[in-house]
Order: C-alpha cells, then sequence, then structure tokens
C-alpha cells in the first residue's frame, strides 16, 4: 500500500541574525490511508512546528530548510501558493488545540464553517449553510440553527471545539492533522471529543496525525506511535508495542513520567528545546 | 469590581448624549427647507437686509447679501456633514486596507509601505490641498478626494499595529489552513477584527475632518459661493467680526457641537486596551 503521506528528512529552522535553530531536524515518517499515527513528545520538541510545516505555514522567521512532504505522492514543498491553497482544507484539514482563538471572535461560527465549505466546493450561499448545518449536527452540536448564528464566545468549550472539528472536516479531506485537540479540555470533556473523532474517522476513513503529549489519548486512538524528542523522530512503533517494549531510553523515561502511585517522578533538568547548536550533543545526551 | 462597570455605564451615558446631539443636528440640517421659510442663496433686497442682528425674523442675523443666517447654518450643515462623512468613509476604507495589508505582508513589504506613509505625514497636507485646488479648481467632489487621500494615513498606522497582533492569532492560522488566500485572509479575517479601533478612530476623524473643510473654506478653496458650508460661514464673518458677531459665532457653534458629538460619540466606543 502507498502511504497517504509521506514526510521525508523535514529540516525546519527558525533564524534570528543569521543563527539557526533547528526545530525540526531531518524527521521521516508516513500515514497510511485511515492510519492514525500519533506523534508524541513533550513541549518544545517541534511537534507543532511539525504540524504548521505539513501545511507549510511555518510562521516567520521559520523556514523548511530541507526535506519532501508528500500528499498523493505530491511533493508539497515543490507548489506555488496558489496550488498549495487549492491542497490546504480540501485534503488535509488542521484542528487545532485553543478552540477559543482559533475561530475568528467576530464571525458567526456556522458561517466559519461554510466559508471553508464555499472555499473548496463550488457551492451557493444557500447549499453551504445547509451542509454547514449537516456538519454541526455531525459533530453533534445540540440546536444547529440557533448555534449558526452565534459567535465564538457564546459558545462553550466543548461547543468550540467541535466547531473546529466542522471546519477542518468540512471539505473531506484524506487527512486530518489535529494539533493536541483535547488538551484545553477537561477530562469528561477530552472522552467525547476522542469518542465523536474515532466514529468520524471511521465513517469518513480519516487518517490522522494525532500531535500530543497526554500518552493515555494516544494508548485509545493511534495505531502507531513516533515518539519526537529535541526536534528528532526517536522511535516510531506499533501502540502496542511501543507501551510493552519501548526501545530507545527517552521513550522509556517518557513511559516513566506517568505518575503512578507507587513511584516517584524522576527530576530531569534537560530543555527539550535547547537544540540551537546541533552540534552539541544528541538528542540522547541531553536526557 | 464596581469601578470598570461604573467607567462602562459612563460611558453609555456618553455614547448616548453623543448620539442624540449628532440626530439633533442630522436632523436639523436634513429638514432645513421644512424649519425656514427663506432660501439659502437668495439676494432678495440685499441692501435694505443686509447685517441685520439677530430678531424674531432671523433668529441668527443675516449676512452682508441679506441673507437669512440661521437658514445658511442649517443647509451648510448638509455640506459640511456630507464632506465630513464621505471622506472618513473613504479615507478610513483605504487606510484600513493599507494598513491591513503592510501589516500582514511584514517584512520588507512593511518596511516600505510605512516609510511612505511616514513620508506623507511629514508633508505639509493643508499646503498641499491649497495648492491642489488652487490649480484645479474647487468643486465639492474634488474636496471630499483631496480630504479624503491626505487624510488615511492615521488610519492605516493604527490598522497596521493591530494587525501586527492579530495575524499571530491562531484563528488566522485556522483560515489559512483552510486554504483561503491572502487577499481573503485580509479582508474577511484581519480587517473585520480592526473594526473597534477603527469605528473610535473614524467618529474622531469626522470631527477633524469638518474643521479642516472650515479651515479651507475660511482659506477661501472649500466650498465655493453661494453655496454654504459652516466654514464659508464664518468666513463671510471675518472681515467685520467685531460688529457683526452673530456671522461667526453661529456657524462657530455648529461647528463646535457637532466635534463634540462625534467626540463623544468616538471617546465612548469601545476600544480594546481601554478599561470597558
Amino acid at each position: 500500500m502507498t502511504p497517504l503521506l509521506k514526510v521525508e528528512d523535514l529540516q525546519v529552522s527558525f533564524f534570528k541574525n543569521k543563527e539557526e535553530a533547528c526545530a525540526v531536524d531531518k524527521i521521516s515518517f508516513e500515514i497510511y490511508p485511515g492510519e492514525t499515527l500519533a506523534l508524541v513528545g513533550e513541549s518544545g520538541c517541534g511537534k507543532t512546528t511539525t504540524a504548521h510545516a505539513l501545511f507549510r505555514l511555518v510562521p516567520s522567521p521559520g523556514r523548511i530548510v530541507a526535506g519532501t512532504i508528500a500528499l498523493h505522492e505530491k511533493n508539497l514543498l515543490a507548489l506555488n501558493e496558489k496550488q498549495l491553497n487549492a491542497v490546504r482544507g480540501k485534503e488535509m484539514g488542521l484542528i487545532l488545540q485553543d478552540a477559543l482563538s482559533a475561530l475568528n471572535p467576530v464571525m458567526r461560527v456556522g458561517e466559519q464553517i461554510a466559508e471553508a465549505l464555499r472555499r473548496h466546493l463550488a457551492l451557493d450561499k444557500k447549499s453551504a449553510k445547509q451542509q454547514a448545518l449537516a456538519w454541526m449536527e455531525k459533530v453533534r452540536l445540540p440546536r444547529a440553527e440557533k448555534l449558526y448564528d452565534c459567535y465564538p464566545h457564546q459558545l462553550s468549550g466543548g461547543q468550540r471545539q467541535r466547531v473546529l472539528i466542522a471546519i477542518a472536516l468540512a471539505c473531506r479531506p484524506a487527512l486530518v492533522v489535529a494539533d493536541e485537540p483535547t488538551t484545553a479540555l477537561d477530562v469528561s470533556l477530552q472522552s467525547q471529543i476522542l469518542a465523536l473523532l474515532k466514529e468520524l474517522k471511521a465513517e469518513l476513513s480519516l487518517a490522522m496525525l494525532w500531535i500530543t503529549h497526554d500518552l493515555a489519548v494516544v494508548a485509545q486512538i493511534a495505531d502507531r506511535v513516533a515518539v519526537m524528542h529535541a526536534g528528532k523522530i526517536v522511535e516510531t512503533a506499533a501502540t502496542e508495542t511501543l507501551f510493552t517494549q519501548p526501545r530507545h531510553p527517552y521513550t522509556q523515561n517518557l513511559l516513566a513520567a506517568i505518575p503512578r502511585i507507587e513511584f516517584s517522578l524522576p527530576s530531569s533538568n534537560a530543555d527539550p528545546a535547547s537544540n540551537a547548536n546541533p552540534a552539541s550533543g544528541t538528542s540522547q545526551k541531553l536526557l | 469590581m464596581i469601578r470598570p462597570f461604573r467607567n462602562m455605564r459612563l460611558q453609555n451615558r456618553q455614547l448616548r448624549a453623543g448620539a442624540l446631539l449628532l440626530v439633533i443636528i442630522l436632523l436639523l440640517s436634513c429638514a432645513a427647507p421644512l424649519l425656514t421659510p427663506y432660501s439659502p442663496d437668495s439676494q432678495d433686497a440685499p441692501a435694505l437686509t443686509r447685517h441685520l442682528p439677530p430678531s424674531l425674523q432671523h433668529p441668527f442675523g443675516t449676512d452682508q447679501f441679506g441673507r437669512d443666517v440661521f437658514t445658511r447654518v442649517l443647509f451648510g450643515g448638509r455640506i459640511s456633514l456630507l464632506i465630513g462623512m464621505l471622506v472618513v468613509i473613504l479615507s478610513v476604507s483605504l487606510g484600513a486596507l493599507y494598513g491591513a495589508v503592510s501589516g500582514y505582508m511584514g517584512g520588507a513589504w512593511d518596511t516600505a509601505l510605512m516609510r511612505l506613509v511616514d513620508v506623507l505625514l511629514a508633508f505639509p497636507l493643508i499646503f498641499f490641498a491649497v495648492t491642489v485646488i488652487a490649480l484645479f479648481g474647487s468643486n465639492l467632489p474634488a474636496l471630499i478626494l483631496i480630504l479624503a487621500l491626505t487624510g488615511w494615513m492615521d488610519v492605516a498606522r493604527l490598522v497596521r499595529a493591530e494587525v501586527l497582533s492579530l495575524k499571530e492569532r491562531a484563528f488566522i492560522l485556522k483560515a489559512r489552513a483552510v486554504g483561503l488566500n491572502k487577499r481573503r485572509v485580509i479582508l474577511r479575517h484581519l480587517i473585520p477584527n480592526t473594526f473597534a479601533i477603527v469605528a473610535a478612530a473614524s467618529a474622531l476623524r469626522v470631527a477633524d475632518v469638518i474643521l479642516l473643510e472650515s479651515t479651507l473654506s475660511f482659506l477661501g478653496v472649500g466650498v465655493q459661493p453661494p453655496a454654504a458650508s459652516w466654514g464659508a460661514i464664518l468666513n463671510d464673518g471675518r472681515p467685520v467680526l467685531a460688529t457683526v458677531w452673530w456671522l461667526t459665532l453661529f456657524p462657530g457653534l455648529a461647528i463646535a457641537l457637532t466635534t463634540v458629538s462625534f467626540h463623544l460619540i468616538g471617546e465612548a466606543l469601545p476600544t480594546p486596551g481601554k478599561n470597558s
């Protein structure tokens, strides 16, 4: 089977005064159709930058320095802005972490879904609204008609996250990149959103790149896991294997860091973002 | 906390007072032909009626051609307010677009576009306006255009500063990830988010523009006689200020009240960063 998304030697760096800080360091991974790959790692290890890079939306002064990102065997790094905009939202959707700041505060939430629909599908206003309403029901938003005309601040956190999911899935992309979609939610809401995404994933046969630092979530949703540390992917394994037989020392530490009653937290002073000078030691040394 | 709420109530009252005053001024100008038996331009018997002091027949007195000043202030309000509002609508649209593009593009584009604004701001614009009007003659559309073209830079700066922080927000990332192009992101997502501060700034600009038009009329390059604007009437009163005070006082009052009403509205509109 050919992979849906194939990332090879992707390197993203941030530049300041000609100094290069490498945030994503030659990572490679692939996602097959319908598969969920979890990208785990601690804050600052380059997970979110990887997500931005897939959409080629790395904020300045960051830049994709090297590598290829192939979606449907089409290299995204070779596309121009216009071709890229045709791919964004249509073939891959993005779900962000903080749903309040990820929605335009002065635009009605229904319109934000309709906007995503109209961008890629030739729809008139009325049918876009109908489809947006259908999506709102699909993500289990109650009283869709009424919520359609609400502004983001009038919705609850869970409702906003559902709107964001509807926007990302509106054009039925084959791949969804979910950047910590449940992190900002409380535990019960988290499990609801997780269940919803699982269900939609099965229904739409979505492939997902699920970015998180929460191994409990990983265990529930991922088929495979890529462990990221200091800009590098240090281990990729099937979820089951990773939890039972972690190979890389960092993965072992990560699993050991899950607090257990009989267990005390190991202290670590390693700064995951301290990769400004790649020559100074490998990721193992940082541990 | 009681204080912010009290501020808000005060702001609300201020907003209402400003709006009420403005509505009264607008109604008076719009209903001008119904409120006065005179025509603003007619000079029936100038020799008999010139420079009459305020009386029951002429509540604001008459001018050097025997025209009723009350009538001229009412009709002058139409032109002054029209100029004020149209100029602000035009210059704010231009400034918002310019500022948003500059802020969103960033980098060298931003630097270049903003230096141009600096250059234009350093230019003595009133002399520029006087020169252009003196060269090409004065008519209402030209006057509005020239005032709009010289008044958009402040708004551009304001919007650009706002966009610089807005563009880092996650909803812009979302909009880009949905596949929207830059034009749409600017028009649909960035500019609408600057409406609050732009509205407040615009209300204040209307007052400025009315004063600026008065200045131009005062210098003789504004609205041309016999048409009346508040500034033009003031100008008529200038040579006889010591004796014919009513010719200056009443249009001056009209300008002051309008300015006050827009300032009340502009300052009461909620702006981000202000305690509201």
